[in-house]
């Protein structure tokens, strides 16, 4: 489309923008620019690797009631994910005080996503929005929402993993008084899913209940899915469900949280479970909570853990305790598994299931595929912008194998020390001091089990334009996928005027969430010169 | 090429937009206008999450200067950007650091589209026209004196008027 249209695309903007000043039209555009021109590669083999991507989001807003929206987006080539130059969005919105409908592209999350909820990562190249039509009605004591539409998925791991749904959907959320909320939610999809050979046609139904309730300091939230799925292609069906509650209490300078999640939407033995191409697993139109801590400290934003959205069941405790204006204790505890046992019969090649009576909760044990985490953080300012963070965590995951037993299962286990002194120098230039040391354990690397990495990173800020980076990271793991031991990247920032904000950056980057010239986001691994523009209009 | 040059000319000819159609519902169960916030004094809206160190140390300066002003109506409606991975603990976090702002929860993202929102920390200041008086994306420390000299220019525009 952008290639045919290539010609006429600058008289059509312009014309828009004439439209735009000549009307009542509001407009609100952002746009990143990404380019990067290096290598990138795994096992210590290095190809040459290029990479660009500019993503144009606009909203033109024609009144207060009626919007039109669309996204320009060159991806040639992205850094990850498929090539695409045109418009990957558009969409036209009528909106008053209660009513809403939409037609296009678009996003929706029922409850807490256990039967519905589409976003976008773009650093992850993952995108579940909707290709359709949403209708929602709200008051200040029931709200409903209605889906019809198409979702083509692709996979940005499993690149094979490219799959298309017909979604239809309602939900409906009533507010009997203030601080209760009941919903419901219903979703019937039809889908293609491609296999190893051919594909296979499924039908799937996820009626949804929740509640939340907000009284005083609790704020509570309890919600239950059902899933039924019958594979057309086959005449098999399966049923599953997931829970997934929260409960926290919050006053005067501190709050806890506690989260518990069990997810049983396809419950498999170990043949099956490791066929990623079933087609009763968990939807990508479905994504519940991961009953786990989302870290900003790079390294353990690596994540040791791949949680299994059709069988594990979970629980997590948070808290935070500030017992003064300067000083933040943070403490957090997450522990998850399987929920039963799988035994293998060598005689006949097959796996019997061995039900857990308590696989209400999570288990430590190794036939279960645990995995625990702890966390705790202090954070103390010295000054108005100069303060201290110091950090412990460690985690533990077990990735069981039900074939051979504990002889070849995957152990993996870390403790991480994050610490950071972030100084005001004077009323403009800061310097942060970050540095993060990890000691670990892999089962899988046999010619060194155990291994360290260090990582220190150095940022010196000028308020409200300028900032410099230099990031050093060292490990002693001779397994990396890389295949190499040692990253350096530097990186300067740029503000100019309020809407522009730019970063060059030189060097070899191991991958992680990366906090830079005041935004995180998540980077891949790459070696080579990076150059990001982000604007914001 | 041609493209970028289109976009770049195209978004030159643009000009800001009115967000006072905005209304939200806080942590707290109340519901808000910005309309009716920017009807009494200018508001800033912040767009922050609990996986992101700058918002967090922004959010710090931003009770600072809320204190400091409030008095002269100026607001504060920090959109937490937290999806369903975990806003169940932003009430705990915002609890503990004892904000007095107004704090809403955007785990869909409905809000952020609205302002077309791709990274945070993002802060836009809106006049009592509703237009845009400032706005910044990132965060460095000591970018809250920009901010705290475009809200006193603001504040002092209404006074004249």
């Amino acid at each position: 489309m952008f290639n045919k249209s290539g010609g006429a695309l600058p008289i059509v903007l312009c014309l828009v923008a004439s439209l735009a000043n000549a009307q009542s039209v509001t407009p609100s555009v952002s746009n990143i620019l990404r380019y990067g021109n290096g290598e990138r590669g795994t096992a210590g083999f290095s190809q040459p690797f290029t990479y660009f991507e500019n993503l144009t989001d606009v909203r033109l807003n024609v009144q207060p009631s009626v919007t039109v929206g669309f996204r320009l987006l060159v991806d040639d080539p992205p850094e990850i994910g498929e090539r695409f130059q045109g418009f990957k969005r558009r969409f036209i919105e009528y909106r008053d005080e209660n009513f809403m409908l939409r037609a296009g592209n678009f996003n929706e999350l029922f409850g807490r996503g256990l039967a519905l909820n589409l976003f976008e990562n773009r650093g992850l190249a993952y995108d579940s929005w909707m290709d359709g039509v949403k209708a929602q009605y709200q008051s200040s004591s029931v709200s409903a929402t209605i889906i019809g539409g198409t979702l083509d998925f692709r996979d940005s791991v499993i690149i094979t993993r490219h799959e298309r749904y017909s979604i239809r959907g309602a939900n409906v959320e009533l507010k009997p008084v203030k601080g209760i909320v009941v919903g419901t939610s219903f979703i019937e999809t039809k889908g293609t899913l491609p296999q190893f050979v051919g594909s296979k046609e499924i039908a799937a139904e996820i009626p949804e209940v929740y509640s939340a309730v907000r009284f005083g300091p609790f704020h509570g939230f309890i919600g239950y899915a059902h899933k039924w799925t019958n594979v057309v292609t086959d005449t098999v069906s399966q049923k599953g469900y997931g829970i997934y509650g929260s409960l926290s209490y919050n006053g005067k300078g501190f709050g806890i949280t506690a989260e518990y999640k069990d997810y049983r939407f396809d419950i498999r033995d170990p043949f099956d479970r490791g066929a990623s191409e079933r087609a009763t697993r968990m939807l990508p139109l479905q994504n519940p909570p991961i009953v786990q801590k989302e870290h900003n400290y790079t390294l353990l934003t690596r994540a040791i853990h791949q949680i299994d959205f059709s069988d594990e069941v979970g629980l997590q405790v948070e808290g935070f305790y500030s017992p003064s204006s300067s000083t933040t204790l943070n403490v957090n505890a997450s522990v998850a598994s399987r929920h039963h046992y799988y035994d293998y019969n060598t005689a006949s090649f097959s796996f019997a299931e061995r039900k857990r009576d308590n696989s209400l909760l999570p288990s430590l044990e190794r036939q279960l595929s645990p995995y625990w985490e702890f966390f705790a953080e202090g954070e103390h300012y010295y000054e108005e912008r100069s303060a201290i963070r110091i950090g412990f965590a460690r985690r533990a995951n077990v990735l069981y194998n039900d074939f051979t037993g504990a002889q070849f299962s995957h152990t993996q286990q870390a403790t991480i020390i994050p610490l950071q002194i972030q100084h005001g120098l004077t009323e403009a230039y800061s310097v942060i001091v970050h540095s993060e040391h990890e000691f670990a354990y892999d089962s899988y690397n046999s010619s060194n089990e155990h291994f360290y990495t260090q990582m220190l990173t150095i940022i010196v800020t000028r308020s409200p334009d300028f900032s410099f980076s230099a990031r050093y990271e060292h490990t002693t793991d001779t397994a990396d996928p890389s295949g190499r031991r040692d990253w350096f990247v530097g990186e300067i920032g740029y503000t100019f005027g309020q809407s522009h904000t730019t970063t060059v950056s030189y060097g070899r980057e191991r991958g992680g969430q990366v906090c830079s010239n005041g935004v995180c986001q998540y980077q891949l691994p790459f070696e080579g010169v990076r150059f990001t523009l982000r604007s914001i209009i | 090429m041609k493209l970028l040059l289109s976009l770049f000319f195209f978004v030159t000819l643009l000009s800001g937009q009115d967000y006072r159609t905005l209304a939200v519902e806080t942590i707290g169960g109340e519901e808000i206008s910005i309309e009716e916030l920017t009807a009494r004094g200018p508001v800033l809206i912040n767009f922050w999450a609990l996986w992101c160190e700058p918002c967090k140390i922004e959010m710090k300066q931003l009770q600072s200067l809320f204190e400091k002003y409030r008095e002269r109506h100026f607001s504060i409606v920090a959109v937490n950007q937290d999806n369903q991975k975990s806003v169940a603990k932003v009430a705990s976090y915002v609890s503990s650091q004892q904000f007095t702002f107004y704090v809403a929860l955007d785990p869909g993202g409905e809000i952020a589209q609205q302002f077309n929102l791709q990274n945070i920390p993002l802060s836009i200041l809106l006049d009592r026209n509703g237009k845009v008086a400032y706005k910044a994306l990132g965060y460095k420390p000591g970018d809250e004196k920009k901010l705290e000299e475009a809200i006193l220019e603001t504040l002092t525009v209404e006074n004249v008027q």
